[in-house]
Parts: structure tokens; sequence; C-alpha cells
């Protein structure tokens, strides 16, 4: 196998293990509170997210809009903060959408992978 | 950066295109920048930038498309061209993005993408850049820079131009007849063919100097009156075109040559022949050795076996003692420029890889039964990659460095120059060894084309894994969303964020989000492909093929537009 596909081959393997389970959580606070400008234009590269440890820092400069979890065999975390009052329900709303945006592009991800992998990348 | 399709390559191929590629892909983005003249003609001509000029270039025309797309649909088509393209490519200082290159191959191309509504005075925008730039490649306005601030003098300058060419509607209305080839095609048999006098159907042209008179003596049959008349019309003005003829009066020849009407048909026909890839010369009106030779391929290219391109030149082209030649423009373009240009083109056209693909393909040779003919078909297809081996390599490592003249930057003309090979093969395994002979024949004025389809396919494989394993990160107006690559993630919300912009942001996700699916598939089959090449299948039909696969998926995304029609 060539050294390009060995190298994909491990990177899709890295992915794997942790396509199990998908976690989305929705801050909401002051622009600057949340670092909205520090983000921009970067990258976090492929390393893995560690969402609890984020949601813990996170709760000290915003407050959390919803957190929601979807693990493989089913079990499901979904909460909604329903603290937040009329007038910013939108948030929960946007937290919904985005969760699903997310969940359809891991389910064609995985897909992908089981393709290529199902190929031959494992031979 | 994970994985490059060039890794597919044997060590030694891999190095060379990857050199290749990014010397081709820097050159392409300095002409493009040169066009619209954000860079100068002789940074092209060195093809080098000094790296703070080269990003003050992408800057200036960031700021400006982004203006334009501030405007939305007011003062062109820009924002929907913006629309139709979707890349998760992010910005870089000293690069333009896919996207960007894509957004200034559609400005930049003549087949009627970018349509102009507006031109604010007094500024340089985008968009007088584009409208200044067509003036320029049809050399009605030689002396204004593209980048020149519009003003009521250069409108007036314009106007009377458009109007010494015979058009006499708005100047930026010109301007988009300019920018699309059917137009022109209409523009020239509208104003010109049999309207007004018997010699506005021939193109007058000097040839100039001593050397090329004598080189075209030598090379082309092109003083045979008798049948240079066999084409003209039999109408009315007959007689006198042939007494124009018989007589050959240097003044009158003169006189006629120099009038602006025919100094922008003898451009047309160049233009038309730089479009389809043949002619390699500067745009200069002069009927110079280029132009005989592009005519020349032309007409050898699109003839039917029938026909001799020698004897058809010959009804084209008339060359007179007095040194002055004529042009049947009207039998040139009922004969080749109708049929090339009003012929739809079909979803299997997509790109001339997919050419190559075909005629490289070993199912032509399975579905043959007799024994010579499948042989006789490998053995050609064996020629012709043989004969694609060669010119890749040596377009890899020579590339347009040697030629330093621009070429024309859309494609789909040349697709429909090449739409008949495509016809062909829908005629079944027998047109089989015919086509892949054409192939072989065309293969040095088709290398650079599927270059740039190689080019820009690896590109795409790239930046599908990129998205896919390393940035995902969404920004818009108080919102972030961080997606790993296992699509978990962090949103982060202003509370000063409003309705619209969360609805924004979640349509943005879901543009990028749906830009993954073609991104996946296509970098899955490149990477069935580079499985399959450890098993024997060559470099040059990976190559190709990833062309052909990154065309036919762009393809797919456009929407349909009317001198494009996609027929499923």
């Amino acid at each position: 196998m060539s050294k390009g596909l060995s190298k994909l081959k491990e990177k899709i393997e890295e992915g794997i293990a942790d396509l199990s389970s998908l976690e989305v959580a929705t801050f909401a606070g002051s622009s600057s509170n949340l670092n909205l400008a520090e983000v921009k234009g970067d990258a976090t590269g492929s390393k893995q997210k560690k969402v609890f440890k984020i949601i813990e820092e996170g709760l000290t400069n915003g407050t959390l809009v919803g957190y929601s979890k979807y693990e493989v065999d089913g079990d499901t975390i979904n909460f909604m903060n329903d603290t937040l009052g009329e007038d910013k329900k939108y948030l929960v709303e946007g937290h919904a959408a985005l969760v699903e945006g997310a969940q359809k592009s891991r389910k064609d991800f995985f897909d992908f992978v089981v393709k290529v992998l199902g190929a031959k990348v494992s031979n | 950066m994970i994985v490059d399709a060039l890794d597919f390559l044997p060590k030694q191929e891999n190095q060379l295109f990857s050199k290749a590629i990014e010397r081709e892909d820097y050159l392409h983005q300095i002409q493009l920048l040169s066009d619209l003249k954000y860079l100068n003609n002789t940074d092209f001509k060195n093809q080098k930038v000094e790296p703070l000029r080269f990003n003050r270039a992408i800057e200036r025309f960031r700021k400006e498309y982004k203006q334009l797309l501030q405007a939305r649909e007011t003062g062109s088509n820009f924002y929907e061209i913006y629309n139709q393209f979707n890349s998760n490519s992010y910005s870089e200082s000293n690069k333009l993005t896919k996207k960007e290159v894509f957004l200034l191959e559609a400005l930049c191309n003549l087949e009627g993408q970018f349509i102009i509504y507006k031109i604010p005075i007094g500024e340089i925008t985008l968009v007088s850049r584009v409208c200044l730039y067509r003036y320029k490649v049809y050399g009605i306005a030689r002396e204004i820079q593209v980048n020149r601030l519009i003003n009521n003098k250069i409108i007036n300058l314009l106007t009377q131009r458009a109007y010494s060419i015979g058009f006499k509607k708005n100047w930026i209305e010109c301007a988009n007849i300019l920018g699309d080839q059917l137009k022109v095609t209409l523009f020239c048999k509208e104003l010109y063919i049999r309207k007004d006098s018997a010699f506005n159907s021939i193109v007058f042209f000097k040839v100039k100097s001593r050397d090329t008179r004598r080189f075209i003596r030598s090379n082309f049959a092109i003083s045979n009156r008798k049948r240079f008349k066999e084409k003209l019309d039999n109408d009315k003005y007959y007689s006198q075109i042939e007494k124009r003829i018989d007589e050959d009066k240097k003044v009158e020849n003169q006189a006629f040559s120099a009038t602006n009407e025919n100094q922008f048909l003898l451009r047309v026909i160049q233009v038309k022949l730089w479009i389809s890839g043949l002619y390699e010369g500067n745009l200069d009106n002069d009927f110079g050795r280029y132009t005989y030779h592009a005519l020349k391929e032309f007409l050898e290219f699109y003839l039917d076996d029938k026909k001799r391109p020698k004897k058809e030149l010959a009804r084209v082209l008339l060359l007179l003692k007095s040194n002055y030649g004529l042009f049947n423009l009207v039998y040139f373009f009922k004969e080749y420029v109708d049929e090339i240009e009003n012929k739809p083109l079909q979803k299997e056209h997509s790109s001339i890889s997919n050419l190559y693909h075909y005629a490289t393909e070993a199912n032509i040779a399975d579905r043959e039964k007799n024994h010579n003919k499948k042989r006789t078909i490998l053995n050609t297809q064996s020629r012709l990659e043989k004969q694609l081996k060669i010119n890749l390599k040596s377009y890899a490592k020579n590339g347009i460095a040697l030629k330093q003249r621009k070429q024309y930057k859309g494609d789909r003309r040349f697709l429909r120059f090449f739409s008949k090979v495509f016809y062909l093969i829908k005629e079944g395994v027998d047109i089989a060894v015919r086509v892949i002979k054409k192939l072989t024949s065309i293969i040095l004025k088709s290398i650079k084309i599927i270059f740039h389809e190689i080019i820009r396919g690896v590109t795409a494989f790239k930046e599908g894994l990129q998205f896919l394993f390393d940035k995902r990160i969404i920004v818009t107006k108080n919102v972030i969303s961080d997606f790993d690559f296992d699509f978990d993630g962090i949103i982060k919300i202003s509370t000063t964020a409003t309705v619209e912009q969360l609805e924004n942001h979640s349509r943005l996700l879901e543009k990028k989000t749906k830009a993954i699916y073609p991104a996946l598939n296509f970098t899955r089959i490149i990477i069935e492909w580079g499985i399959s090449l450890v098993t024997g299948t060559s470099w040059v039909k990976i190559l190709i093929g990833i062309a052909k696969l990154f065309k036919y998926f762009i393809i797919k995304t456009l929407k349909q537009r009317e001198n494009y029609i996609l027929i499923s």
C-alpha cells in the first residue's frame, strides 16, 4: 500500500473510534466572554475535542443553551435550557437545528468510511 | 496534509506532477489577476510576482468582489455566479482560493456567463474591469487600461467605439455582446453580412511581411480564385465581389481593409480561434503564421473525412497578388461556427478528460468480437496512452513557460469544439478506432486543457480531504460553530445575536455540509482508483480519471444555463 493510503487509513481509523457517538454543546454569552474573535480564521486541526471539558470551562463564561449526545446503541441525552426566557427561546431552537445538521453530516461521513474501508483500504 | 491524490502515482511522476501543478496553479492565478489588471502584463510575461504585490492584488480583488456581493443583483449577475460554486477552502493571503479562481474564470470567459447591468461612474470596480477587458480583447479600445476609472470621458469614448463597429445601443450592452460568443456571431451576421455592402461578407486582410507571404505560399494553397469563388453566395452581390477579386486593386483593398468593421471582424475570427484553443499568437488583427496554422488545424479537426483541409482552406481564404487576402466569413460561420456554437452540450460531454477516459478504457476492445479488430483497437489505444504519457510528462516539465502567451481561460467553448468527437463516440464500436486516432492526432492541442482539468481534480481532492479532516469552523456574525472530524461540536452564540443571524448561520452550515457530499463521493472513488493502481492501473488513467470525475461533479452542481444545456 502506498504511503499516502496508509496515512489515510490511519486517519480514518482514528476517527472511527469516536464515530459511535455525537456530542454537540451550544453556549450563549457576550462576544468577549465566548472569545468569538479568537477562533476566527483559525482551525483546531484534527485533535479531538473533549466536549465535557469545554462545557465545564465554558460555563464560567457563558450560558449552556443545549447539550445533546447520541450513542450508537440508541442512548440519548438531550439537555435544553428552559431557564433562558421566552425571548431567548430561539437559541434553543437554533441548537436543535445545528445538531440535526451535524447528525446528517456524521451519517454521510460514516457511510463514506464504511464504503472506503469496506472496499479495500483495510487490505 | 493527510493525503494527496498524487500520492497514488509512482514516486517519479508524483514529484514531477506535484511541482508542475504548483507552478501551473501559480501561473494560472497570475494570468487571471493580470487579465483584470490587478497585476501588470509584465508580471505575466515574467511569470513571477514579488509576494507582497501578489498579496496586494489578491486583497484588492477580494475587496472588489465583496463589494459586488453586498450590492447583490443590482449591478450584475455576480451574486448568482458566486452561489453556483460551493467550496470549503479557507482564504489565505498569498493565494486565491479555488472559489476565487472559479470566479475569475467566470468573469474572464467570453461565453455569456457574467452579465453586466450597471457600472458606477467615478469608481474602479470589478464590473468595470470586466467591461474594459472585453473591449480590449476585441481591440475596440486598446488604449484604455482595464483598471481605468470609469468617467464620462471614458463612457463617451466607449460609446463612440461601439458605434464605429456598428453597435448602435449603449456601451454596456456592447460589452455584454462581446462577452458572449453566440451574441458576437449573431451581431456579426445581423449587422454585417448582406446588409449594406457586398463586401461585408468578405473580410480583407493585409499580409504584412514578405516572409509571411513566402511562408503562406509554401505551406498553404490559398491562391486559387476558382476554388474561393465556389463558396461565395450566388446572389445580387456576387458579380461585385467577383469583379473585386479579379481586378485586385491595391488602393481599394487597403481602404476596405482599414475600416473599423473589417478590423473588428478580423479580430472576431482570431478570438474564435483563440477560444478554440488553437490560436497561440497575440490577439492583434494581423493574419500571420499563427492564424493560418490555427485555421488549418481548425479545419483539419472539424472536417468530415470526405473534405480535404487544404482544399477547404482555399474555399475560406484567398491570397491576392496585391498582398491582400480575403476571408469568406459567411461560409466560415455557416459551415463551421454555427454548428459548433449551437449544438447543445450533453452531460457526458463535461470534460475533455472524459473523451480520453473513454478512449483508453479497456471495455471498448472487450465489446468487439472480431479478433483482428480487437487487436487493432488495443494497439491504437496503447499508442494513444503512450502519447498521453509523453505529452503529459513533457507539459509537466515545460508547461506554458515556453510560450508566455495568454491562454483562453473558459473551457466550455473547448467542449463545444470537441463535441464533434463526443458525437462520434455515440456511433458505436466501429467508430472507436477513428476516435482514438483523432485524439492521438490532437493530443498536443488538448494537453493543456487536460492538464488544467487534472489540476482542478487534484486540488478538489486535496480540499475535500482538508475539509473532512482538518478545518470545520464556520464563522458568521455573532455565531461560531466548531465541529470536529467526527462532527462533535461546540457552538458559541453571542447573546446579542438575532434570530436572523442564527438562521443565516444554520443555512451556511447546511450549505457547507451539503458541499461535503460530492466531495465524499469524489474522494471515495479516487481512493478506490488509488488502490487499483497498486494492482496495475496506469498513472495516466488515474490522472485522466480524476480530471473527468471532478468535472462531472462540478457540472452536476452548476445550475442549468441557457447556453449550456445539460441533457440528462
